[in-house]
């Protein structure tokens, strides 16, 4: 029976009372007392009706709390199943007692196969003892981390895993239950063995490598020593050179100047041999310029070359040079036009002597069939220029930037057989580059050649 | 009259021959000396009127040795030398210290009337200039002072 339908009692009970004292007349004190009674257990009703609806309304909060657990419950058991490692709980002494999916695909077992079953089960022999040791430990402790343990799934395939346990204690401190945490790290640690290996690889080349560094600088070292030692053998033989080719000469020219003295004194001076001690004269001085030139482009290979820097005047130079040219020739002539006068330069008049006797032996040189040389200088604003032109056979056009090279020689001398190193005007361009000036040619084959030079000039005191 | 006496200092053959009989030619008495050792003492004992010293005699520091030895011996000190050598560029170099010592110079291969100008120049006693030491003979503007 409803609350409600002893409140709906009561008051039919209520009335029937009322009726019964309207017919009667007066209320009599059993009535009173009745309908008093009455009053109170309505009363009470009503109050216990207020109760009802208060435990109904508990009821409906606690069944939403076990509704919402129960949710709770299957949401942690999802995880629990879905989790990516695998999830063991085992008793104290390792039986399983519940296991997730990844577990089950780890083990290769299914879940409920798995209960009942002792952990160390699946792990592989050489391991088990020692997981049994740390089983026995995880009394003492709270935890164990990241331990490898090799793992043998149930007919299938060995594992490396990453172990992780937690004992669970009662309120005495007692373990209860051991929660596994199972990973296989099995690729991992191949990676990393990978990039071990690799990385012993790379040390290992990196090792080589140093070491062929080490012979390749020690090879260059080498190579930089023997370079210096031919260099040092090289001035060697430049400063021996030029003792031993210059002191035969000595004796050779002395000898010709007293055979020409003797031919002077003679009676009958003959003029084949006068001719023949003149030639001797030349060629030795000739020779004795290209020990020089040998000696000095020994110097112009470590811009060594020794030059004097003093005031000079080119003109004085010039007038000497073309003097002493003069009295070796016989076919050609040349001509010395000095339109300023003097014309004063810082440098070595030795050098330049040998520059300007330079271009004008190859003036000679190459105007076989003899003929006039010009020497023309003069003032050209802060330069003296000096310009030497010739009508000999010319230079091509296309050897005429390399003429001033080491060593070259234009083609269309070849044939001419005249001599020569192929190295002066390369030893001239670099002697004149001393004096901080420059030379240039202009040719036209078959017509001569001209070169200018141009040194800088300086004031006179 | 006594002739002048010439010491030539040098260990090559050939141009010893050839400087006796160019300095025979040229009216000098010549002694000679193809050792660089000694050379001191064959000085001191001769006392020429002038020496010709090849500065490289059988090796290379030899001349400079000798030269310093006459330097450094009031016997010697006096007596002209006039030094020369194929390597013209230690010549060249040392031009200062060798007109220090008095000394003329003068590059191999030498014309003979060049040397002979300069033993004229040397027995004459004519104060050394700078151009009659000096191998170039071009026309030199001093320097401004």
């Amino acid at each position: 029976m409803q609350i409600s339908d002893l409140t709906a009692e009561i008051q039919a009970m209520q009335q029937r009372l009322g009726a019964l004292q309207q017919v009667s007349g007066t209320g009599t004190q059993q009535e009173a007392a009745a309908a008093q009674v009455l009053e109170e257990l309505q009363t009470s009703l009503e109050e216990l009706r207020v109760v009802e609806e208060a435990v109904i309304e508990q009821n409906m909060l606690l069944l939403t709390a076990h509704e919402d657990l129960a949710a709770e419950r299957q949401r942690y058991q999802e995880l629990f199943d879905d989790a990516p490692d695998g999830y063991v709980l085992t008793t104290p002494s390792g039986v399983i007692q519940e296991a997730n999916q990844a577990a089950s695909r780890l083990l290769n077992m299914s879940r409920a196969e798995l209960l009942g079953k002792p952990l160390p089960l699946f792990v592989a022999d050489t391991d088990r003892q020692q997981f049994r040791g740390r089983l026995s430990e995880l009394h003492a402790t709270d935890r164990i981390e990241d331990r490898e343990v090799r793992f043998q799934a149930w007919r299938g395939k060995a594992f490396i895993a990453g172990l992780s346990a937690t004992p669970v204690r009662d309120r005495a401190g007692h373990t209860t239950a051991v929660r596994w945490s199972i990973r296989d790290v099995t690729e991992q640690r191949q990676v990393e063995e990978q990039i071990h290996r690799l990385n012993a690889e790379l040390e290992r080349r990196v090792a080589e490598r140093t070491t062929e560094l080490e012979v390749a600088n020690r090879q260059k070292d080498e190579l930089l020593r023997r370079a210096e030692d031919a260099l040092k053998t090289r001035d060697m033989f430049l400063t021996i050179a030029s003792h031993e080719l210059k002191t035969p000469l000595t004796s050779l020219i002395g000898y010709v100047y007293l055979l020409q003295q003797a031919m002077e004194r003679s009676q009958e001076p003959r003029e084949q041999e006068q001719t023949a001690l003149r030639v001797i004269m030349q060629q030795s001085q000739r020779l004795n310029q290209l020990i020089e030139i040998m000696l000095d482009l020994g110097h112009l290979q470590q811009d060594a070359i020794p030059v004097e820097q003093r005031s000079l005047d080119i003109v004085g130079v010039a007038r000497q040079v073309v003097a002493a040219l003069h009295r070796t020739l016989s076919r050609h002539s040349v001509q010395l036009t000095v339109q300023n006068e003097p014309l004063p330069i810082m440098g070595d008049v030795g050098r330049l002597q040998q520059v300007l006797d330079h271009v004008l032996q190859n003036a000679v040189k190459y105007s076989p069939q003899g003929g006039s040389i010009e020497v023309q200088l003069r003032r050209q604003d802060s330069e003296a220029w000096i310009q030497v032109r010739d009508y000999g056979i010319g230079i091509p056009e296309a050897a005429q930037g390399l003429i001033f090279d080491r060593f070259y020689r234009a083609d269309n001398f070849n044939h001419l057989q005249i001599s020569g190193f192929g190295v002066g005007l390369y030893f001239v361009r670099e002697i004149i580059a001393l004096h901080g000036g420059r030379i240039a040619v202009e040719s036209s084959p078959g017509q001569g050649s001209t070169f200018d030079i141009f040194l800088p000039l300086v004031e006179l005191p | 009259m006594r002739s002048n006496v010439i010491a030539v200092v040098d260990d090559d053959d050939a141009t010893l021959q050839m400087l006796d009989s160019l300095l025979h030619d040229a009216g000098y008495q010549v002694i000679s000396s193809a050792s660089g050792r000694d050379v001191h003492q064959f000085i001191l004992r001769s006392l020429p009127d002038v020496v010709l010293l090849d500065l490289w005699i059988e090796e290379q520091q030899a001349g400079m040795r000798i030269l310093d030895a006459l330097a450094r011996d009031a016997a010697t000190r006096d007596i002209p030398v006039i030094v020369y050598s194929g390597q013209v560029e230690f010549l060249r170099m040392q031009a200062p210290l060798f007109w220090a010592l008095g000394c003329q110079i003068l590059e191999k291969p030498f014309q003979p009337p060049k040397l002979l100008a300069q033993i004229e120049t040397a027995l004459n006693r004519s104060p050394l200039t700078q151009d009659t030491a000096n191998m170039n003979t071009a026309e030199i503007i001093p320097r401004s002072r």
